[in-house]
């Protein structure tokens, strides 16, 4: 396996259709606490990028930032702007429905909707109203094999997905979200609750789901940093302290901060 | 083994807990088995004697009468006996020392009359006229039948008289209100019309009192009944075990079909055991989606306040005012101002006479829906409270709005909670009585509220309900055995009801809380 691919562009040399966010000085206050500090970054297309920091760091709410569920927190003041697609998703008049249809998420831990397997793939599309049952099978069939669980569940497609174990349910949890076809993913510690196998599994779809989507990760677990992302960002007490190519950044961290953390001095 | 060691091994705590849980659940037995069996005896079979006993002044009476397991003491026997002077039946209470005889008998017959009375006698005889006049033949099976036949027939005429008769009422009593001058063709038409009607029907009433039972009671005095007032001819005695049960499922029957007789000491249950179902449903309809409205305001759109605090702990509190506080004020809100405002906007042509502005089932539910609202609330949140934020956030993040969130993944899972509030509710409201007396609940009122004249649903009539019916009763239940037991018959159906629809509920929550149950990962 090869650890490092040394043919990646380097951050700043992309092009602007390379880009498929790009962040410029977006803070975030959640709770009147300042959790993001003037955040400017460019999240390169069809790669998979890496956010790590300790906790309480800021990583997740950047993540929030990227399909507006911050604003889930009653108390959140977001400044800045987030660009996609040639607009700024901060606007007022952004339709956050749609916003979040275009940038799905995962979460840390699976969480199946009470309903069966079939359902909780559909439940985004039959929400805008698709209900056409030959067509949403078929999205709910190129879902489960986009996240590698078509082989596993397709004799059980109507039984609740409760009964799915932990790694196959963060597959499922993928393939609800691939099933709006969202051109960003963005994973929320997505194997931080599966054992190693099922880890395993997660970031082999991960590289293989990159051909088609951009995918940004939040992760505690450097090693999975290194070995499966291609860019990587240090966040530290709501600021961006370093972002580059992941093999730069652990090999080579420009900044003394990246160095402490990934050496374990703190965090 | 010392006392601490027994206190530490928990032995006492163990001993203490399980007695208390044996004496709450005896308790919980024994009221259900007095009710039961108290209940169950106004279906049960007595037997009809002939009675003789001394009077103080020392002359024998000699009487015909239904002997009845006397609970007064043993040194007592009760019988309930039929008063020809007064036409009703009537308790009397006798010391054993003053019977000379009480024998059951064969010979005599126990009518059952259609307004509730039970008449005893014996050497039955029926008249029946035919062509030739009136004739009298002898009791039998046979000619009993072909006069019920006969009688049927004159009763489907009368039916049809009635029935014609009822709109040419209507017109009659609207063209008296716009005072149509008495000489209007339009209106003697009419009179004349009604006239003829009822004429028929004098001579259909004529002809039904024709066929006549006779019998002789017990001091030998003639008397006689129109076989159409009689709804049972039965030598009770001489019925066979089967008989005697088949019977008291009829009177089971009966007793849930039929309109409560003589000042509901007699008779059925029906319109109550309506009343109170309907009751039951209108308040559900009233009190779940305000309800639950409530409580997903309170808990997913209200901020966490002190407004919001306030208004909880109103709530809160409000299940604990005493339901005749509710009754008082659904009175003076419902009834006296809304439906009084109602009538003066849609109902001026009635007034002075109310329609809304007076007690009636719509009110008394509104008031029920009321009395149980923070039941409901206080459930509901509880269940908004058991849905996990990752199911939420999980929706959210699928692009669905604040409302569809709700629609599709809250309120699935608090349905088993939501559903329980309900129970909570309908329990509460079947079983109250005291606001129901204030705001549209009578001790009788035969037109229910659903009937077959338009507009069919009349939610602004009085009803009967079970838990008022129980109330009535207890008045009579001192010195009428008959009405004492048609009480506790009543409690238990009211049991029943409550039960059922409990039950009902309970399999509704199970089904929901297995098909979303999110716990089961």
């Amino acid at each position: 396996m090869k650890l490092f691919n040394t043919k990646r562009t380097s951050l700043k040399k992309l092009t602007p259709d390379q880009i498929a966010v790009d962040i410029e000085s977006l803070s975030v206050r959640l709770n009147q606490k300042k959790v993001l500090k003037k955040i400017s970054m460019r999240i390169p297309a069809f790669s998979i990028t890496s956010v790590i920091g300790q906790s309480g760091c800021g990583k997740t709410t950047l993540l929030n930032a990227m399909n507006r569920m911050n604003e889930i927190i009653p108390d959140h003041q977001t400044t800045g702007q987030i660009w996609m697609d040639g607009r700024d998703i901060n606007q007022r008049r952004e339709n956050v429905s749609s916003l979040r249809t275009n940038v799905g998420m995962v979460f840390q831990r699976p969480n199946p909707f009470p309903m069966s397997i079939y359902d909780n793939v559909s439940f985004g599309l039959k929400l805008q109203n698709k209900n056409n049952r030959r067509q949403l099978d078929d999205a709910v069939e190129r879902a489960l094999i986009n996240a590698a669980l078509w082989d596993e569940v397709k004799q059980r497609l109507h039984e609740p997905a409760g009964i799915l174990s932990g790694g196959q349910q963060q597959r499922l949890m993928i393939a609800r979200a691939l099933a709006l076809k969202p051109k960003i993913l963005l994973l929320d510690e997505p194997t931080s609750a599966l054992d190693p196998l099922a880890t395993l599994f997660i970031e082999e779809l991960m590289q293989s789901l990159k051909k088609h989507t951009t995918i940004v990760m939040v992760t505690h677990n450097m090693q999975q940093a290194a070995r499966i992302s291609d860019y990587t960002a240090f966040i530290h007490k709501g600021e961006l302290v370093e972002f580059t190519n992941s093999d730069k950044l652990f090999t080579n961290p420009k900044r003394k901060q990246t160095e402490d953390y990934i050496t374990g001095r703190y965090g | 083994m010392s006392i601490l060691g027994h206190s530490r091994s928990g032995f006492i705590a163990v001993n203490l807990s399980a007695t208390a849980a044996a004496i709450l659940s005896l308790s919980l037995l024994s009221i259900l088995m007095y009710i039961l069996v108290k209940g169950a005896s106004y279906f049960a079979f007595f037997p009809t004697v002939i009675a003789q006993w001394e009077l103080p002044s020392g002359e024998q009476q000699i009487e015909f009468a239904q002997q009845y397991h006397s609970d007064a003491g043993i040194d007592e026997v009760t019988l309930l006996l039929y008063n020809a002077v007064k036409q009703r039946n009537q308790q009397v209470t006798v010391d054993k020392t003053d019977i000379v005889i009480t024998q059951p008998s064969t010979a005599v017959w126990t009518l059952y009359l259609n307004n509730g009375s039970l008449v005893f006698g014996h050497k039955l005889s029926l008249s029946m006229p035919d062509d030739n006049g009136v004739n009298l033949l002898p009791y039998s099976a046979e000619h009993s039948a072909k006069a019920k036949q006969a009688i049927n027939q004159l009763q489907q005429k009368r039916r049809v008289t009635v029935s014609a008769l009822a709109p040419l009422q209507v017109k009659y009593a609207e063209l008296r209100r716009i005072i149509i001058s008495p000489d209007a063709p339009l209106y003697e038409r009419l009179v004349q019309k009604i006239d003829t009607q009822q004429r028929i029907l004098q001579q259909l009433d004529w002809e039904l009192a024709q066929y006549r039972l006779n019998f002789e009671l017990a001091d030998g005095e003639a008397e006689s009944l129109a076989l159409s007032n009689i709804e049972y001819i039965l030598n009770t005695n001489a019925l066979s075990w089967l008989d005697r049960v088949s019977f008291g499922a009829l009177k089971i029957w009966y007793f849930l079909s039929d309109t409560p007789k003589q000042g509901n000491s007699t008779g059925g249950v029906f319109p109550a055991l309506f009343g109170t179902l309907l009751l039951v449903f209108l308040m559900t309809f009233m009190v779940m989606p305000l309800g639950v409205l409530t409580a997903l305001y309170l808990h997913e759109y209200a901020g966490n306040n002190g407004l919001t605090i306030l208004l909880r702990t109103i709530i809160t509190n409000l299940a604990g005012v005493p339901s005749i506080v509710f009754g008082v004020f659904g009175l003076g809100l419902f009834v006296f101002v809304m439906g009084t405002s109602l009538d003066e906007w849609f109902y001026m042509d009635r007034l002075p006479t109310p329609t809304f502005g007076t007690p009636g089932i719509l009110w008394a539910a509104l008031t029920m829906a009321l009395l149980t609202l923070p039941v409901v609330i206080v459930a509901t949140e509880e269940g908004l409270r058991q849905v996990p934020d990752g199911l939420k956030k999980g929706a959210m993040a699928l692009g669905a709005t604040k409302y569809e969130m709700i629609r599709n993944i809250v309120l699935p899972i608090a349905s088993p909670s939501i559903v329980t509030g309900g129970i909570l509710a309908i329990a509460r409201a079947a079983g109250e009585v005291a606001p129901l007396l204030l705001v549209g609940a009578v001790m009788y009122a035969p037109n229910l509220p659903v009937d077959s004249t338009f507009p069919y649903v009349h939610l602004e009539r009085q009803f009967m309900h079970l838990g008022v019916l129980v109330f009535d009763g207890v008045f009579h239940s001192q010195n009428n055995i008959n009405a004492s037991s048609m009480m506790f018959a009543t409690c238990l159906l009211l049991i029943m009801v409550v039960l059922v629809l409990n039950s009902l509920a309970s399999w509704l929550r199970f089904k929901l809380k297995k098909q979303y149950d999110w716990q089961s990962n």
